[in-house]
């Protein structure tokens, strides 16, 4: 891979062992100029870079309401009695053990199941880790900083930035209001992003020679240093602010334009977004986006994934074509997952409780496709009567990284060197 | 409820909230019915609301089992929920290794004696109020005075706002204000009413929608708070103000005279802003841009521009992101 020019990388990487506040004290006291900053994000706009882009589902998606098992289906209709459709299966194009929600049809050229047959994902079935927690909160922690403890920290993506960023703030960006947790890192900026065409800083009555000097004023007071991780948050976090603004200047309605239809809805526009940003040599790297809905159908499931995966199926499937559209769908691997998966027996309020054995798929021209790890044996549970967990996400994760980062995965995830690896890259 | 229950005993707090339709419809406590209940509640009672950790998921399936009885209903297009005796399970549970015929009531006491609990608590509360880690000692005197107080809430409030760590770092605070904190607080010291919808919309873009969390968790705190969207909008917060989203600061903020040296720029705009903490290093560069933004001789008309940059450099700026 084609290395970001990056003068400050041993010092940075010196820093990563300390505090967050004193690295980022340490690492504000050496400002880089803005110049400097954009020439490194020019320099980063490699042809071919890899971007990879995060799609959460919050909540813990239904693995087996999503595809069900079509080899399984006797066991399937006792598990899940009213929530099941019968016989009203669909198999998944080239793939007849395997059927999918109908609202996974959605969306331009067949929406998922549609790129499923194109040959554009790849299917984790069975993902989780060993002796899954239940929790949300800790599985989703878990599964974001890409370890089995319970701590605070940096993001796994975060973490790669940090080791193989630079001082672009783009390279890492979250299409929210809020940064995601998978993107905090020690030392290297980063960015969130609504609305590229309003991020410019604006200060009120500043019009001409005055925008120059509250630009320049503001340049100045947010490059002093913080001992505390608070307020040194504040003042990194500042001082990217502006950066972001600069560098999404040039971005306006003309490169913002989709070459596909998108559908309505906030998710679609985060992608539609997200895909332009992308295609512009800003030197996006890493990206993430939450899906919309509910996916933790305790009750009311039937309405509640067809709402979700519906959104999610259109939007997806949009943003696919639109990378493809634009000639960069090449260099782009989109990481669909959920915290973890949910009961093979449902509840008596129409829906299902927490389990394991959950699902996750990687989309894109590159990914290999089709069913990439086994399907969890419905007449096998585990002793609290979830899925067995056929793959350790923490594996998928270290393929990601080798095969599409190509990075060293023991620098960036502690249970690497231990973890097994999936051709998950053609 | 919470209002009037936030300072009760803890027993009383997580009696009403269990009680409560919202919670009830919100964690699929009601419509949880005997032979198949719904984990929903009984597992986030204990991981976010009571324990944390100390529990199995046969402690979760059996309390799911004792927490079951309530139903939804739906009369005249409003949903509401009552308790039927007939949907309780009503059997043996064993929860945290104590047997009995456990209903709601009991699963309550069950959460708030448990060993996890006072600890939970007490670190959960702290953190809320103080940057500074809580140290073992502190710790044990915390849980003393709240089990002694018969788990009163306020009791151990108080205990935490009196301590010397809250005012421990009031020359170099940390704590990231939250949204509803910064908006709101700015409002308050600047004496400006909520006059627009402009701010519960840049509390949206800050990342916190009140009533609205992400999640029955809530939001991440401290630097989570921070992102480039959310600080943008936090600038935004303070060009809306100076701009006449609020009219008092608009106008304190246009006047200024040709002859104010930079310190009485500074003043003017730190007392029309209410104040925020303002870093020593901060303030001389501030300083710096008022000698510097003349450009030679000032005249009126820019005056009262440095004057306006000022104010929203105060409150903009990133030390009035932490108290």
């Amino acid at each position: 891979m084609a290395r970001c020019y990056d003068p400050y990388e041993m010092t940075r990487r010196q820093l990563v062992g300390r505090g967050v506040g004193a690295g980022l004290a340490l690492y504000g006291a050496k400002l880089l100029t803005f110049d400097r900053m954009l020439e490194q994000a020019a320099a980063q706009d490699v042809p071919n870079a890899p971007v990879l882009v995060s799609v959460f589902l919050p909540g813990g998606c239904d693995l087996l309401a999503a595809f069900p098992p079509l080899d399984q289906v006797g066991r399937y209709n006792d598990l899940r009695a009213s929530l099941s459709p019968g016989d009203g299966f669909t198999p998944l194009p080239n793939e007849s053990r395997l059927g999918f929600h109908p609202a996974l049809a959605d969306g331009i050229n067949g929406g998922i199941a549609g790129m499923f047959g194109n040959g554009r994902i790849g299917l984790l079935p069975g993902i989780d880790y060993a002796d899954p927690d239940l929790s949300h909160f800790h599985s989703r922690n878990f599964w974001e900083r890409g370890q089995i403890t319970l701590q605070g920290g940096t993001g796994w993506l975060g973490r790669w930035l940090d080791v193989h960023g630079s001082a672009n703030p783009l390279q890492g960006v979250t299409m929210d209001q809020r940064q995601s947790p998978l993107l905090t890192t020690a030392t290297a900026p980063n960015a969130a992003i609504t609305d590229p065409e309003t991020a410019a800083l604006r200060f009120a009555y500043m019009e001409g020679s005055f925008a120059d000097k509250a630009d320049a004023a503001w340049a100045k007071m947010t490059a002093l240093s913080r001992a505390t991780p608070g307020a040194a948050a504040a003042m990194q976090t500042a001082k990217d602010t502006q950066s972001v603004g600069k560098l999404l200047a040039p971005v306006g309605a003309s490169a913002l334009a989709a070459p596909v239809v998108y559908p309505g809805g906030e998710f679609a526009g985060q992608l539609r977004t997200l895909a332009a940003l992308i295609a512009q040599p800003l030197g996006v790297r890493i990206a993430t986006v939450d899906a919309p809905g509910d996916y933790d159908t305790h009750d009311n499931q039937a309405a509640d994934l067809q709402d979700a995966l519906g959104q999610l199926s259109r939007g997806l499937s949009a943003f696919q074509a639109d990378l493809e559209a634009r000639g960069v769908a090449d260099r782009v691997l989109t990481f669909v997952w959920s915290e973890f998966g949910r009961r093979p027996r449902s509840n008596r309020s129409g829906g299902t409780d927490h389990g394991a054995g959950g699902m996750a798929w990687v989309q894109g021209t590159r990914a290999v496709s089709g069913v990439l790890s086994d399907f969890p044996d419905l007449s096998r549970l585990d002793r609290l009567d979830n899925l067995a967990v056929t793959v350790d996400f923490r594996s998928v994760y270290a393929s990601l990284l080798e095969q599409w980062l190509a990075s060293d995965a023991t620098q960036i995830l502690p249970d690497a060197a231990n973890a097994g690896r999936l051709q998950l890259i053609r | 409820m919470l209002r009037t229950r936030s300072l009760d005993t803890f027993l009383r707090l997580v009696e009403g909230i269990m009680n409560d339709p919202a919670i009830q419809l919100y964690l699929s406590l009601a419509g949880s019915p005997k032979g198949a209940p719904n984990e929903n509640f009984a597992r986030e009672l204990m991981e976010l609301f009571t324990l944390g950790s100390g529990y199995s998921e046969q402690d979760v399936r059996e309390m799911a089992r004792a927490l079951t009885g309530w139903r939804r209903r739906r009369v005249n297009g409003i949903v509401s929920t009552y308790w039927d005796p007939a949907a309780h399970d009503d059997g043996m549970k064993t929860i945290f290794g104590q047997s009995g015929p456990f209903g709601p009531d009991d699963v309550i006491v069950l959460v708030t004696t448990h060993p996890a609990h006072a600890p939970f608590l007490v670190a959960k509360l702290w953190a809320f109020f103080v940057t500074e880690p809580l140290d073992p000692g502190t710790a044990a005197a915390l849980q003393s005075t709240y089990l002694s107080s018969g788990q009163s809430i306020k009791a151990l409030v108080g205990a935490i706002l009196a301590h010397p760590a809250l005012y421990a770092r009031l020359e170099a605070p940390d704590m990231v204000k939250w949204p509803a904190v910064a908006v709101a607080g700015a409002l308050r010291t600047t004496g400006s009413p909520v006059s627009s919808r402009a701010y519960a919309r840049l509390m949206s873009q800050m990342g916190q929608r009140l009533f609205r969390p992400p999640s029955v968790a809530g939001w991440d705190w401290g630097p989570a708070w921070l992102s480039t969207n959310a600080m943008h909008a936090r600038v935004q917060l303070a060009s809306t103000m100076v701009a006449g989203g609020s009219h008092g600061v608009r106008v304190r903020a246009g006047r200024a005279g040709a002859d104010w040296t930079p310190a009485q720029h500074l003043d003017a705009a730190l007392l029309t802003m209410g104040r925020p903490w303002i870093a020593r290093d901060t303030q001389a560069i501030l300083l710096s841009v008022a000698r510097d933004f003349a450009d030679g001789e000032p005249t009126p008309a820019r005056a009262v521009a440095l004057q306006r940059l000022l104010c929203q450099l105060v409150l903009a700026g990133p030390d009035a992101q932490v108290c």
